[in-house]
């Protein structure tokens, strides 16, 4: 019966021309987004990757230089653009996609590129996401909206149920006509999808791309089965097909535009982050004044200094068979470290907790929740630029304590004039990012998770309990 | 029946109805949370403003009565002019948070509003972006400019989609066919007065929020711009009143109707801006930002490794620089300087690409953009509240200038290798950026106001015509 009724729907939504239409433009668009989504990741992807290896180069080829000149010179690391990156670009418009690397400063990422862009851009872009999450929704508010009140208002409604047709069967049935007619746009457009990823991916991260291919498939999924879920239930409660209509887009506008905007305001007053002068002061008074205000660098420096004489059982800094002024740098550095994570850490966790609010907002405004899960699993979203920006710092860490240990270790206290040889920069290796894991990637979606999984529980109860529907 | 008994009646039936008071409170709320948003920001980025002047003229302060110290005596030592030009003497160029700042957010929170200018290189003193979240940055402002280009439409929508069909649906239309009265007045009247009601609605609210915001009312040109603002919210309203009466007269239902109008905001406000978007960085794809960096560093490197016949070349090409004509071994900030300048001419013609191709971009972009009655809204309201894009060019414009007098005044004392006295520091450079007058955005944006006033012309003269015509049955 069930499968009666779900041919019946498909046949219908088939002859309506409109649907047709529909369809194809929206395979279309997703085909689109798809190729040129994966031309720009790969650009970024190929344009990052020369700058970091010009980078190395320009590292390398210093010349004879001091080791804490070389410190000083640093250099630049540019965020890779992730495989996934082509369905959905999340945030890395608005990240900076890159970093100086030097002796005692945590540096910010900066060039942002949507600062580039024009206005317009902020409207939005087409991407894959942008589809599956307006378009495809939209198309399923259409499709869904008439299903009862539809029948209701002519009275086939009324001779479904006097030739005994049960309501859930007719539920089940219509839910599967409707979802039997977006598989004419959603199959084709997972098998562009995963063609995609087999075209784009270069790296050795296949199977982790795969799974992260296959969550973020289930993700929408689950999504449009949530939605169709609400827009029959809407529709056999409603009074009439206008009624069901108004609701439903009214769901779609405020779910898809106005709540991202809204929830990301409140997330900001709810978890205020400090302006960037205050940010950089905070961190300058604690490196000189110490984190507790009462450890000045002065008297970290006598202590450093009194550690050393005792350590090379030495009685004054010359006597010293290495350089006091690398050991000493290289203290206020491991200072200046502490102080970094407290201040860096703090920041990225307020963000963390704005983020988390976005996705338990995803109660109100499903959409929400997707979308955060969407980025997590693409590799574009907040966590995954913290998790590039901590590596990038322990690399910064681990040079410049290779820099100050080398100069400790070569040359007396006071000997800034002294080089060292031109080849030995190239002896560090080179920065390599390690992407996360598919596993560490979803820990932080833990809220949009049990949000997703609740909306689809709540919305395989309400079909299930259709019965409630009146016939007339 | 005169016109002014329709109206009337018209009223009523309005003030009996539900939904307007419904939409009415809602669009209370979503403007008091614009407004609170707006203000919210506008209040953060002069606290932040406030600690950079403080830092400043401390700053200034400490300097001041050093060098006041060291005119009377010869053992106070004074830094450098280098030093005192690359960090002791600098103070911040301010973009400061313009009057009717808190009605929009606008480009203002991913942009510098502020830079410390120094006798450095531009690239290293212009990484000055607001500490924020990525996220909320991606997700946009929930301001008074959102309320009234994305929100306000849908009000719109949602009070008057059924004017015409909803009349039709019920069997009504027919019976007041029946009346003395020319249909089209009738109807005129009742999309007037549902979208009066919101626009009214909409002006006296946000007239409250710009209070609300912390607008100084009392100030005549600040006045006049909040009026201008305001007209812009009813030019654009106007555009979706056209298209409400456009679809109105022509849809056969009052579901096909709503379906109509919300796909033609979904159009104006989405599909357009994002297409527009995606075509115009396909066909100017932006420059990279990252290719650039590296440049400068392939240019610092190559004037570094020259050494002194970069020193000499700078040297050679600024002769104004250096009256003696060789630069002392010991002038290290001299040799640090004409080294740097060396990199930057060689940066220059990379640099000219770079903005060129990036202009050639944004002027499409502004071209394109006005198939889209939203965006060009957008681009006026926030023009007219000074938190546009294009003002945060002027204010790099107005960087560069006081830029180059700074390390005009500097380099010619670290050339000369001339200590800076506590005269001088009076004469320092001033970093000075005036916003437009009302008079110069309006000349700037005329385009942008005709492009928005010419469709909306021409849908009320289609939905004039249609709702002349409107048929009693489907």
């Amino acid at each position: 019966m069930i499968a009666h009724i779900a041919r019946k729907e498909r046949m219908e939504m088939w002859r309506d021309g409109r649907f047709r239409v529909a369809a194809v433009a929206l395979l279309l668009l997703l085909a689109v987004a798809l190729l040129t989504g994966l031309t720009t990741s790969r650009g970024t992807a190929r344009d990052h990757e020369a700058a970091q290896e010009a980078m190395r180069g320009f590292w390398v080829n210093q010349g004879a230089k001091n080791p804490h000149s070389a410190a000083h010179y640093g250099l630049w690391v540019f965020k890779p653009s992730l495989p996934l990156s082509f369905v959905d670009h999340g945030v890395d418009a608005y990240t900076g996609v890159t970093t100086w690397l030097e002796a005692h400063k945590q540096n910010e990422f900066t060039r942002r590129p949507a600062m580039d862009r024009p206005n317009v851009a902020r409207f939005g872009e087409w991407t894959a996401a942008a589809v599956l999450q307006l378009l495809v929704p939209l198309l399923i508010v259409m499709l869904a909206f008439p299903a009862f009140a539809g029948e209701r208002e002519t009275g086939t409604l009324r001779q479904l149920a006097a030739i005994g047709v049960p309501m859930r069967t007719l539920m089940l049935g219509k839910a599967a006509g409707i979802a039997s007619a977006l598989a004419v746009v959603l199959v084709p457009a997972t098998l562009l999808g995963v063609a995609t990823l087999w075209l784009g991916a270069g790296g050795g991260r296949g199977a982790d791309d795969l799974v992260r291919f296959a969550l973020l498939m289930l993700t929408y999924l689950a999504y449009f089965a949530v939605l169709l879920a609400l827009a029959l239930v809407v529709s056999a409660r409603a009074r009439n097909v206008r009624v069901a209509l108004v609701l439903l887009l009214g769901f779609w506008t405020m779910n898809s535009l106005v709540a991202p905007r809204a929830v990301a305001d409140l997330a900001r007053q709810l978890h205020p982050t400090t302006s960037a002068v205050a940010f950089q002061a905070a961190m300058q008074r604690d490196i000189e004044q110490g984190l507790d205000g009462h450890n000045p660098a002065d008297a970290r420096r006598k202590a450093v200094e009194a550690q050393a004489l005792r350590e090379y059982r030495a009685v004054s800094l010359e006597a010293l068979p290495v350089n006091f002024d690398a050991i000493a740098m290289q203290a206020s550095e491991e200072y200046a470290n502490t102080v970094f994570d407290r201040h860096f850490g703090d920041l990225y966790d307020r963000y963390r907790a704005q983020n988390t609010l976005t996705q338990w907002m995803g109660l109100v405004s499903p959409l929400l929740a997707v979308r955060s899960l969407s980025m997590g699993l693409a590799g574009t979203d907040v966590e995954q630029h913290r998790h590039f920006a901590v590596q990038a710092e322990l690399y910064r860490r681990g040079l410049i304590r290779w820099t100050n240990n080398y100069f400790r270790d070569n040359t007396l206290t006071g000997e800034w004039d002294w080089k060292a040889p031109p080849e030995l920069w190239a002896k560090y290796p080179p920065f390599e990012y390690d992407a996360p894991p598919v596993r560490q990637s979803v820990a932080t979606q833990a809220a949009a998770l049990l949000v997703l999984a609740g909306w689809l529980v709540l919305a395989l109860a309400l079909v299930w309990r259709a019965p409630a529907a009146p016939v007339v | 029946m005169r016109w002014p008994t329709v109206w009337r009646n018209e009223w009523r039936l309005l003030l009996a109805d539900r939904a307007p008071w419904v939409l009415a409170v809602l669009f209370t709320a979503v403007a008091l949370y614009g407004a609170w948003n707006g203000r919210q920001w506008s209040s953060f980025q002069r606290a932040a403003v406030a600690d950079i002047r403080r830092a400043d003229s401390e700053r200034l302060a400490k300097l001041d009565s050093l060098l006041q110290r060291a005119e009377g005596d010869s053992t106070v030592s004074v830094p450098p002019a280098g030093v005192l030009g690359a960090s002791g003497a600098t103070t911040h160029a301010i973009l400061d948070v313009p009057p009717l700042g808190g009605l929009a957010v606008g480009a203002s929170d991913l942009h510098p509003y502020y830079a410390r200018v120094s006798v450095r290189s531009k690239a290293s003193f212009m990484a000055t972006d607001e500490v924020e979240n990525p996220h909320n940055l991606l997700a946009g402002r929930f301001d008074l400019v959102f309320v009234v280009v994305w929100v306000l439409p849908l009000l719109l929508i949602a009070l008057t989609y059924n004017t015409i069909t909803g009349e039709r649906d019920q069997g009504t239309m027919a019976l007041w066919r029946a009346q003395p009265v020319p249909a089209s007045r009738v109807l005129l009247a009742k999309l007037g007065v549902r979208a009066g009601f919101v626009l009214g609605v909409a002006c006296v609210l946000l007239g409250l929020m710009a209070w609300l915001v912390g607008v100084p009312l009392g100030d005549p040109a600040v006045l006049l711009r909040l009026l201008l603002w305001l007209g812009v919210v009813l030019l654009y309203a106007a555009f979706w009143v056209g298209v409400i009466a456009v679809v109105n007269a022509t849809a056969r239902s009052s579901a096909a109707s709503a379906v109509l109008l919300l796909g033609s905001w979904l159009v104006v406000v989405v599909v357009i801006p994002a297409t527009v978007s995606a075509v115009v960085s396909a066909v100017y794809p932006s420059p990279s930002r990252v290719a650039l960096t590296t440049a400068l560093r392939a240019a610092s490197d190559e004037a570094a490794a020259q050494g002194d016949t970069a020193v000499n070349q700078f040297l050679a090409d600024h002769p104004e620089m250096l009256q003696t004509g060789v630069l002392a071994a010991s002038n290290a900030w001299g040799r640090t300087l004409a080294q740097q300048e060396r990199a930057n001419d060689a940066m220059r013609p990379v640099y000219a690409a770079f903005d060129s191709a990036l202009a050639a971009q944004h002027r499409a972009a502004a071209l394109a953009s006005m198939a889209s009655p939203a965006v060009m809204a957008q681009e006026l309201l926030h023009d007219l509240a000074d938190r546009s894009l294009a003002r945060f060019r002027r204010f790099d414009a107005a960087i560069d200038r006081h830029h180059e007098a700074w390390q005009t005044f500097f380099f010619q004392r670290v050339f000369g290798e001339r200590k800076v006295r506590h005269a001088e520091l009076a004469s320092l450079p001033r970093f000075a950026y005036d916003d437009r007058s009302v008079g110069e955005v309006l000349a700037g944006q005329g385009g942008t106001l005709l492009a928005l006033l010419l469709p909306t012309a021409l849908l009320w003269w289609v939905g004039w015509r249609r709702l002349k015509r409107v048929a009693v049955h489907e």
